[in-house]
């Protein structure tokens, strides 16, 4: 240890090391490596059991779905939706973080996002698998699906391209690819390290294969650094463009409370809000399990706390700046919107949204509780609650509408709650495959924040 | 050490300023001469001008918020030409006196006695009633004027001691800072902007204020480092590395503006709600649609695909240019928002329009480089002071 201990929070000329601990590149490559060589320990057994148990709760309740149709929901007339396009925003909102991480903070040169990026993606990716499901189900025929696609085909119809939905086609699409794309192309130097390590045939063979030859020639640097940059650039607006076109599915209607100018910002501001506590609730087990504390410092947690109550600050002034135009507005409707919101039949949602969204947060305004490793992982849970609660309030707006004699109360069936249950299934799957056969923090960008990769490092070594 | 020049000396610090006072007062002389024969116009073109250089001032506020906020290194050397902007908050609130004192009744039609018989502006009344506007101003420029001073002092009086405590002052006041920015930006643009038309409302109304404010502001700073920069100041301190970044932002920041004045639009357009279509149908009349166009072209797609290039924003003579464009166009913007309600049937540019900015830029300008000359050009005991120096793009 070294003897004299800098407080960064006092000297602001100096910038918190990004790996903490006597790491150099050696001991940074054998801790990221290890989960991925190392026989899988018990609880990854475990774990992976319970959730593929549970994702297989996902695909019964899909073939029942199939068998019988959307009945089997809890779906009624004022509430023509549910739980589906519930679940759909709040999956894509969780996989806002890794691109975010990825793209906008790497354009803004936000060095501590190289420990936490490659697990963020993942997440985005998975994520994204699990909101697509929704849209491709929720007609119970998912069969005709293909009538989505903007193909010639022998009915002559075409999707309505004036639609909301379609656009979320597109923006989804786009969006899983470009960030698959991302994740596979920072993933190609380490996938190339996992291949110079394998001590077995089949890794070298499969690592190798995905590897793509690469060998860490200065030319391959040159051309990943230049495609990682294209990519992030293009990426950067898709940030944006995902969840606002999700926001367009509500507000381009006319209805009170759905119909609002701020959609747009307010809901990306929130998926980055659901994504980055999505993350602080898995990377705090993580980097427990794994060892990886060295990596993931609490300098990074706390960077992603503030992350979240900045976004959460954001999610707030929209929920005012909506009430107080509703007010301002002068139309009845659409104060009647908000006010049966927050005092109607659906009350309770409504304060479960605003106690986990909006007061929640504010706890990370102190250093301590924001530094605290139970603290942010309870708050994390709180805001994913509180960002589920948040589209089910939206979406409930449904069930008053103009006509009082149709005013109805929705109440998810069985089949609802156990899609719900079954797409954390599929998604903690993916998870911990994940984990289990690729490393989870991206080694090289790692290695390129270590004080050792810069060539202007002084003569002076740290303290032996 | 290198040796640095510190101070403003020159033409820039004791011509220009007397000029530029002196412009502005001509100026101002000359709109309060016409006020008599059209008060009208000289009201709605004072207030253009106004609500440009309030947004300038909170853009910048918001670029010291910000820089504080996320710890910012590379931004440190940029930074005493954006407090200084910021600093001139106390000259936007006398200038709010004018509009005050003449304005409320030309400007907003919801002060009228006939708003008594308007349902709807009754239902406002609790919150469009002249007292409680003047309530909110005070508070909205007590706010900035606090925020303002907090920063610029403590900035200032780094500079003598480079005492590390001003700094991580400051980081604390960011925090909450950026939240009053927020409030008072968004409630302010309602009152002053959107209640000219009172009948309607948008959410983004703020944000869009904001986005305004952000590019222009980052522009202007640009602007004025360059303006030092052929002068012979800080040639060798603000680098073209620091010129990219700013163009980055100022191009990421115009891509926002897009976005939030896009979403805005097609919000409304989709939905076609008659009290909200209003707002377009009334700024999209006679000459004013060609105005709306003119501005998707030149607020973005010239921008886009103009300054997308790393060589336009590292070529400090086409970058100039860009951001020249981008203020030019910025004018063009909130003309086009205010405007309209003078002349509904279309544009009519008058000479009091640019009477009017002149005299209020040639105040703001004019205290600003006395203001600049004061005390050092950057913050010259920053702690992070160093790392701005040696800043480079990858």
């Amino acid at each position: 240890m070294s003897s004299h201990v800098i407080n960064y929070d006092l000297d602001p000329s100096k910038r918190v090391p990004l790996v903490a601990g006597n790491n150099d590149f050696k001991s940074v490559t054998d801790i990221i490596c290890a989960p991925v060589e190392q026989p899988a320990p018990s609880w990854w057994w475990i774990a992976t059991a319970a959730s593929g148990s549970v994702l297989l709760l996902l695909l019964s309740m899909l073939g029942y779905l199939f068998w019988e149709g959307i009945g089997i929901w809890g779906l009624n007339n004022p509430v023509a939706w549910g739980f589906d396009i519930v679940n759909l925003v709040f999956w894509v909102g969780i996989g806002h973080a890794g691109t975010l991480i990825s793209a906008i903070l790497f354009l803004f040169r936000q060095k501590w996002r190289t420990s936490i990026n490659r697990f963020s993606e993942a997440m985005t990716l998975f994520a994204v698998i699990c909101a697509l499901i929704f849209p491709a189900v929720h007609t119970g025929r998912p069969w005709v699906d293909y009538f989505l696609l903007p193909i010639p085909n022998s009915m002559a119809i075409w999707p309505n391209f004036r639609s909301p939905l379609l656009w979320d086609l597109f923006a989804f699409t786009t969006y899983f690819t470009v960030s698959l794309l991302f994740w596979y192309v920072g993933l190609i130097p380490d996938l190339a390290t996992l291949r110079d390590r394998a001590k077995t045939k089949t890794r070298k063979v499969v690592y190798g294969l995905f590897a793509l030859g690469w060998r860490g020639a200065n030319r391959h640097w040159q051309n990943y650094e230049k495609a990682y940059m294209i990519l992030a650039a293009l990426a950067a607006p898709l940030v944006l463009s995902v969840h606002s076109i999700v926001s367009f599915d509500f507000a381009t209607s006319q209805l009170p409370g759905w119909h609002t100018t701020i959609f747009p910002p307010y809901f990306v501001a929130g998926a980055v809000f659901s994504g980055f506590a999505m993350v602080i609730s898995l990377m705090v087990i993580a980097r427990e399990l794994f060892g990886m504390k060295d990596l993931v410092t609490m300098y990074h947690l706390e960077c992603m706390n503030k992350v979240i109550l900045a976004t959460g600050s954001i999610v707030g002034y929209a929920y005012g700046m909506e009430f107080f135009v509703a007010w301002y507005s002068g139309n009845e409707y659409e104060a009647f919107a908000f006010i049966n919101r927050a005092f109607g039949p659906y009350a309770w949602a409504y304060w479960i949204m605003i106690s986990c969204n909006v007061i929640s947060p504010q706890f990370f305004w102190f250093k301590k509780l924001r530094t605290s490793i139970p603290v942010m992982f309870i708050i994390s849970i709180f805001v994913n609650i509180g960002m589920w609660f948040e589209r089910f309030v939206i979406v409930m707006t449904l069930h008053r509408d103009f006509l009082p004699s149709s005013w109805g109360y929705f109440r998810p069936t069985w089949v609802d709650l156990s899609t719900l249950v079954g797409s954390f299934g599929l998604f903690f799957t993916l998870f911990l495959l994940f984990l289990k056969f690729l490393p989870m923090v991206a080694m090289a960008e790692v290695k390129g924040v270590m004080p050792a990769a810069n060539p202007h490092l002084g003569h002076h070594g740290e303290g032996h | 050490m290198v040796e640095r020049t510190e101070k403003l000396t020159g033409f820039l610090a004791d011509k220009l300023p007397k000029i530029l006072l002196l412009m502005g007062t001509l100026s101002l002389a000359f709109c309060a001469v016409s006020y008599g024969a059209n008060p009208r116009q000289v009201l709605f073109s004072y207030m253009t001008a106004f609500i440009f250089f309030l947004a300038l001032t909170l853009g910048s506020l918001f670029f010291i918020l910000i820089h504080f906020l996320t710890r910012a290194g590379w931004s440190v050397i940029l930074r005493r030409i954006a407090e200084t902007l910021m600093n001139n908050i106390g000259l936007m609130a006398i200038l709010f006196l004018p509009i005050a004192f003449f304005g409320m009744h030309e400007l907003y039609h919801w002060t009228h006695a006939e708003a008594i018989n308007d349902v709807i502006l009754q239902k406002k009344a609790g919150y469009l009633n002249i007292k409680f506007f003047f309530v909110r101003a005070v508070i909205f420029f007590g706010i900035w004027f606090w925020l303002a001073r907090v920063f610029y002092n403590n900035s200032v009086a780094q500079d003598a001691t480079g005492d590390h405590s001003h700094t991580l002052k400051l980081q604390k006041y960011a925090t909450f800072g950026v939240i009053l920015f927020a409030l008072t930006l968004t409630f302010s643009v309602i009152d002053w902007v959107m209640s000219m038309t009172p009948h309607w409302y948008s959410t983004m109304f703020g944000v869009y204020y904001f986005a305004i404010s952000t590019v222009l502001s980052l522009c202007v700073i640009t602007i004025l480092a360059m303006t030092l920069r052929r002068a012979g100041f800080l040639k060798n301190e603000i680098t073209v590395e620091h010129y990219h970044d700013m163009g980055k932002l100022v191009y990421g920041f115009n891509i926002f503006w897009t976005y939030i004045a896009f979403s805005q639009y097609f919000l409304i357009w989709y939905a076609n709600i008659p009290e909200e279509t209003i707002w377009f149908r009334e700024h999209f009349m006679g000459s004013w649609n060609a105005v709306a166009v003119f501005l998707v072209l030149g607020h973005f797609v010239v921008p886009f695909l103009g300054f997308m290039s790393r060589h336009v924003k590292r070529n400090l003579i086409a970058h100039f240019v860009v951001v020249c464009w981008m203020v030019f166009i910025t004018i063009v913007d909130l003309y086009w928002i205010i405007m309209p309600n003078f002349s509904p049937e279309g544009i009519e540019i008058s000479l009091l329009d640019f009477a009017a900015f002149m005299g209020i830029g040639g105040l703001y300008f004019g205290l600003y480089f006395l203001r600049l000359r004061k005390h050092a050009l950057f913050p010259k005991k920053d702690p992070r002071l160093e790392e701005s120096l040696h800043f480079h793009n990858v």
